[in-house]
């Protein structure tokens, strides 16, 4: 769960606040907890959620999100670059992304949440979504490609 | 549409979680929740975790006995893993600061006994549970049947404790009463 947090709010500190308050806040509600989902996955949207909030508050603007519209990255893969990923370079890159672009690609690859759930996380339309972790998916790897260049 | 770099970070989700955070955060949680400020957990009845523990008992049963029918990404596994071992070190951490306030404030009575007792059940159905989880099983299903587990000891201990304030606090007054009435 903290690395959730840490992974949304981009602050270990920050992390750890959300993890806290999800904790203290999960157990004084215990008895709204329904049993529809497992008790982790309610756990982890409690921490996703606190995360999120705590990263409106910086006043990230979510609603560019909004202006991109549906972007195809069929062609847009490159081979050579393709096949020589390594998770060092590549969670680098990820903290490299902008906040936004981070967010829909670590909840949707990481956290495992669909775009219609990503979309109720982040109050933005499942096709902003899947539009928006398309672009991120690019950005990435635009930022690895670079990597990879700067390394020879 | 094959996606390498999709793939690539979806198999190695699990590698991306390598953070811990401080110790001192649990206990900032122990500290808030034991402040008392109208949580759930300290239900003034002694009996309601016996009804849960016989109904995770049969829960148990049958998972036990879907064992060999239940199957799970491994992917998914790794991760039901490290959710456990994080809500375990925070339960456990919980249950712990607990026992050490009923074992002070029992240090010179002894009118625990049936606690231990009740304790050491639960502690035997976590044990088996946890071992078919860590060997075969790791599913969020057991998951939850362990982290209740946690949660039924936690309620027992935190309804152990409500009532040994409730008779100290009853002894104190009757004390203060007699004295009030010596006095005269």
């Amino acid at each position: 769960m903290y690395n959730v947090a840490v992974r949304i709010t981009n602050d270990e500190m920050e992390a750890e606040d959300v993890l806290q308050d999800s904790f203290v806040s999960v157990f004084r509600n215990l008895d709204s907890y329904k049993g529809t989902a497992s008790f982790g996955s309610w756990l982890k949207r409690i921490v996703v959620n606190n995360a999120i909030n705590l990263v409106k508050k910086r006043k990230i603007d979510f609603e560019s999100v909004d202006d991109y519209g549906e972007f195809d990255d069929r062609f847009e893969t490159d081979q050579v670059i393709e096949n020589r990923y390594d998770l060092t370079s590549v969670k680098r890159g990820i903290e490299q992304l902008p906040e936004g672009y981070k967010m829909v690609l670590t909840l949707y690859l990481i956290e495992g949440y669909d775009h219609k759930e990503i979309g109720e996380i982040l109050s933005i339309t499942e096709s902003t979504s899947k539009s928006q972790f398309n672009r991120s998916k690019k950005k990435l790897r635009e930022i690895l490609k670079d990597h990879l260049q700067d390394a020879g | 549409m094959q996606d390498r770099l999709e793939n690539f970070i979806r198999e190695n989700g699990g590698q991306f979680d390598e953070l811990e955070p401080r110790h001192s955060v649990w206990e900032k949680i122990d500290v808030e929740l034991t402040d008392g400020k109208g949580n759930g957990i300290n239900s003034p009845s002694v009996w309601l975790w016996k009804v849960a523990v016989v109904i995770l008992i049969g829960a148990v049963a049958f998972l036990l006995v879907d064992r060999y029918t239940f199957t799970e990404q491994p992917v998914a596994a790794v991760t039901t893993v490290e959710e456990f071992n994080e809500l375990e070190t925070f339960y456990t951490s919980l249950i712990s600061k607990k026992e050490l306030r009923v074992e002070d404030a029992t240090s010179s009575d002894d009118f625990f006994t049936f606690l231990a007792t009740d304790i050491e059940e639960i502690d035997a159905i976590y044990a088996e549970l946890k071992k078919t989880f860590e060997e075969d099983l790791e599913t969020p299903a057991v998951l939850d049947a362990l982290v209740h587990l946690l949660r039924q000891k936690l309620h027992l201990i935190s309804s152990q404790l409500d009532v040994i304030n409730e008779i100290k606090t009853n002894e104190n007054e009757v004390i203060n009463s007699d004295e009030g009435i010596s006095s005269l």
